[in-house]
C-alpha cells in the first residue's frame, strides 16, 4: 500500500513535474536496501536538475554525526566530507534550520561558514543547494547539490529539486515497511567515531571535547577529519599533537 | 433510500474509529462495507494513486481477484482514472448505453457482470489521492443524497489513510534509520573508549563488547550506552583470566 502521497501538503506542487520525476526515480532507483540505490538517485537528480554539477545524500543526527548514503560522484562526496570536518556548512545548516539552504555564490557567504567555505573552494565549488530530508517533525539528512560556477538554480529547479528531497524521503519511507535490512550507506565515518571514543578515554575528556580536537587537528593541516582518525587508529599521530 | 439510523450509524462507527486510533486497513474495509450496504451496490474499491505512477487497488468490499482484477484494469483508462485526472466523480449508470466511453473497462466490467459504475475522487489539499468506486450489477441512477453520501465516505477514507501514514510508518522509518544510525555511532564510540582505556585494537575492543553482551544476555545497545555514558568502566569488560595474565608476577 502506498499512503505517501498524502503528505504533501503546504506545497504547491505540479502534478505532471512530480510524475515525472517520480518515474525518473522509479526507473533508475532501486530499494535502499541495495548498494548503490542513493547514487542512483543522485545521479537522477544531477541529470534532472540543469545547472546541478554533483549531488549527495547525507543522513545526519543532532550530534553532528553524518553518514554519507551516496553521492553522484568523488566531488560531491568530498564536499559532504568538507561539512564533517568544518562541522558546518549548508547542509549541517538545512538539516538544523528544516528548510531549503541556497547559496548561489560561495565567496560572498565567507563569513558564515569560514570553515567550510576555506575547504571547499579548494575543492573547486562556487554555488551549493541543500534540501533538508523531513517527514513532519523528523529530519533524517540532506540532500546537497553543488555547482562548480557561481549562479542561482531557476525556481522550477528549485522546485525539482524539493521534490527529489521528498522522493528520497518516500524511498526511505517505503523501504521502512520492507523485510530487505538496514539502509545501506556509503561512507559511515565510523573510523572517526572509533577514534574520538580513543581520544576520549586517552586524553580523559568528553566525546564531544575529542570530536573538536579531531576536526581542529583535521583543519590546521587541512585534511579532512576522516584522513585524521586513520592515523590515529594506525597509531601514526602522537597523542599529544590532539592534546591542546 | 436506507433509513437514517442506518446511515447515522454507520458513519459514526467510521469516525469513533478514526478518532480511537486505528489502522488504515481496517477505516478502509469499513468504508468499502458502508458504501456497498448504504448505496445499495454490488461491490467497492478504494484505489490510490501510486506516487512512482500508476494506480493501486487498496481495499475492496468484494476480495474475489476478478472484482480487484477488473479495478486494477484502470491502468491507461476507465472510470477511476477519469476521476483521479479531473477530479470530479465520473458516472455511468448504464454502461450499455455508452459500450464506446471506455473500450477497455466497459466490456471488462460487463463480462464481470456490472451495469453500472460511479467514481469519487478522494482529496486532501487539492490534490486527488485516489478514487472510490463503487460497482452495480444493475443500472444506477444516482440522487444527489447518494452522490453526497458517496463523497462523505470518500473523504473518511483519505482521513482514514492520512493519519495512518503519519504514526506507524514514520515510527518504523526512525527506529530503521536514525535509530540504526545512533546505535552505530554509539557503537563506534563505546568501541573507542574500551580500546582507548585498555590500549587494545578496535577490532579486540568490539570483539570484547560483543563478549559481554552475549555473557549477560543483554542487547549490544546496553552495554555501549552504559559505556559512553560512563556508568560502565571499559576494565569490567576484560574476563578475569586476562586481567590475572597482565598482573606483573608476584615477587
Amino acid at each position: 500500500m502506498r499512503r505517501y502521497s498524502l503528505r504533501q501538503r503546504g506545497r504547491v506542487l505540479d502534478g505532471q513535474r512530480r510524475d515525472r520525476l517520480a518515474r525518473m526515480v522509479a526507473e533508475r532507483v532501486a530499494s535502499p536496501g541495495r548498494a548503490g540505490w542513493a547514487r542512483a538517485l543522485c545521479v537522477v537528480c544531477v541529470r534532472a536538475l540543469a545547472g546541478v554539477d554533483a549531488a549527495a545524500v547525507t543522513l545526519r543526527s543532532d550530534h553532528r554525526a553524518q553518514e554519507l548514503l551516496g553521492a553522484s560522484d568523488l566531488w560531491a562526496s568530498a564536499l559532504e566530507e568538507a561539512q564533517y570536518t568544518a562541522g558546518e556548512g549548508p547542509g549541517v545548516e538545512a538539516f538544523t534550520t528544516g528548510g531549503p539552504v541556497l547559496v548561489t555564490d560561495l565567496s560572498a557567504h565567507r563569513a558564515k561558514w569560514p570553515g567550510f567555505a576555506d575547504l571547499a573552494e579548494d575543492e573547486g565549488l562556487a554555488a551549493v543547494f541543500a534540501f533538508p530530508l523531513q517527514l513532519g517533525g523528523i529530519r533524517l539528512g540532506t540532500l546537497g547539490l553543488y555547482r562548480r560556477r557561481p549562479g542561482g538554480l531557476p525556481s522550477d529547479v528549485v522546485a525539482d529539486a524539493a521534490v527529489l528531497a521528498d522522493l528520497t524521503v518516500l524511498s526511505l519511507l517505503d523501504h521502512s515497511g520492507s523485510t530487505d535490512g538496514e539502509v545501506r550507506v556509503e561512507v559511515s565515518y565510523q573510523d572517526v567515531n572509533i577514534a574520538t571514543g580513543m581520544l576520549s578515554a586517552q586524553l580523559r575528556i568528553s566525546l564531544e571535547d575529542a570530536f573538536a580536537r579531531l576536526r581542529a587537528h583535521a583543519f590546521a593541516g587541512r585534511r579532512s577529519v576522516l584522513d585524521v582518525a586513520r592515523d590515529v587508529l594506525a597509531r601514526r599521530l602522537p597523542l599529544d599533537r590532539l592534546a591542546d | 433510500m436506507p433509513a437514517p439510523d442506518q446511515i447515522a450509524a454507520a458513519l459514526s462507527d467510521i469516525t469513533a474509529k478514526l478518532v480511537d486510533g486505528h489502522d488504515a486497513d481496517a477505516v478502509l474495509r469499513m468504508v468499502t462495507a458502508a458504501c456497498t450496504r448504504l448505496l445499495d451496490a454490488s461491490a467497492t474499491g478504494v484505489m490510490l494513486v501510486d506516487p512512482r505512477g500508476g494506480i493501486k487497488v487498496v481495499a475492496a468490499s468484494d476480495e474475489r481477484a476478478r472484482f480487484v482484477e477488473l479495478l486494477q484494469s484502470q491502468i491507461e483508462e476507465g472510470p477511476c482514472v477519469d476521476c483521479i485526472r479531473d477530479g470530479t466523480v465520473v458516472s455511468a449508470a448504464d454502461l450499455a448505453r455508452e459500450p464506446d466511453r471506455w473500450p477497455g473497462f466497459t466490456p471488462a466490467a460487463t463480462a464481470a457482470g456490472y451495469r453500472a459504475v460511479h467514481a469519487i475522487p478522494m482529496r486532501l489539499d487539492n490534490r486527488t489521492l485516489g478514487g472510490l468506486n463503487v460497482l452495480f450489477t444493475g443500472t444506477a441512477h444516482w440522487a444527489r443524497w447518494q452522490e453526497d453520501l458517496a463523497r462523505a465516505l470518500a473523504d473518511l477514507a483519505v482521513l482514514g489513510l492520512s493519519q495512518e501514514g503519519d504514526s506507524r510508518r514514520v515510527d518504523r522509518l526512525v527506529e530503521q534509520t536514525l535509530t540504526a544510525m545512533n546505535d552505530r555511532v554509539r557503537l563506534a564510540h563505546a568501541t573507542g573508549l574500551v580500546a582507548g582505556g585498555l590500549d587494545l585494537d578496535p577490532e579486540r575492543a568490539s570483539a570484547l563488547i560483543h563478549e559481554h553482551a552475549a555473557q549477560r544476555r543483554t542487547p549490544v545497545r546496553d552495554i555501549t550506552r552504559a559505556l559512553v555514558d560512563g556508568s560502565l568502566d571499559p576494565t569490567s569488560l576484560v574476563p578475569p583470566a586476562e586481567v590475572r595474565a597482565e598482573r606483573p608476577p608476584a615477587g
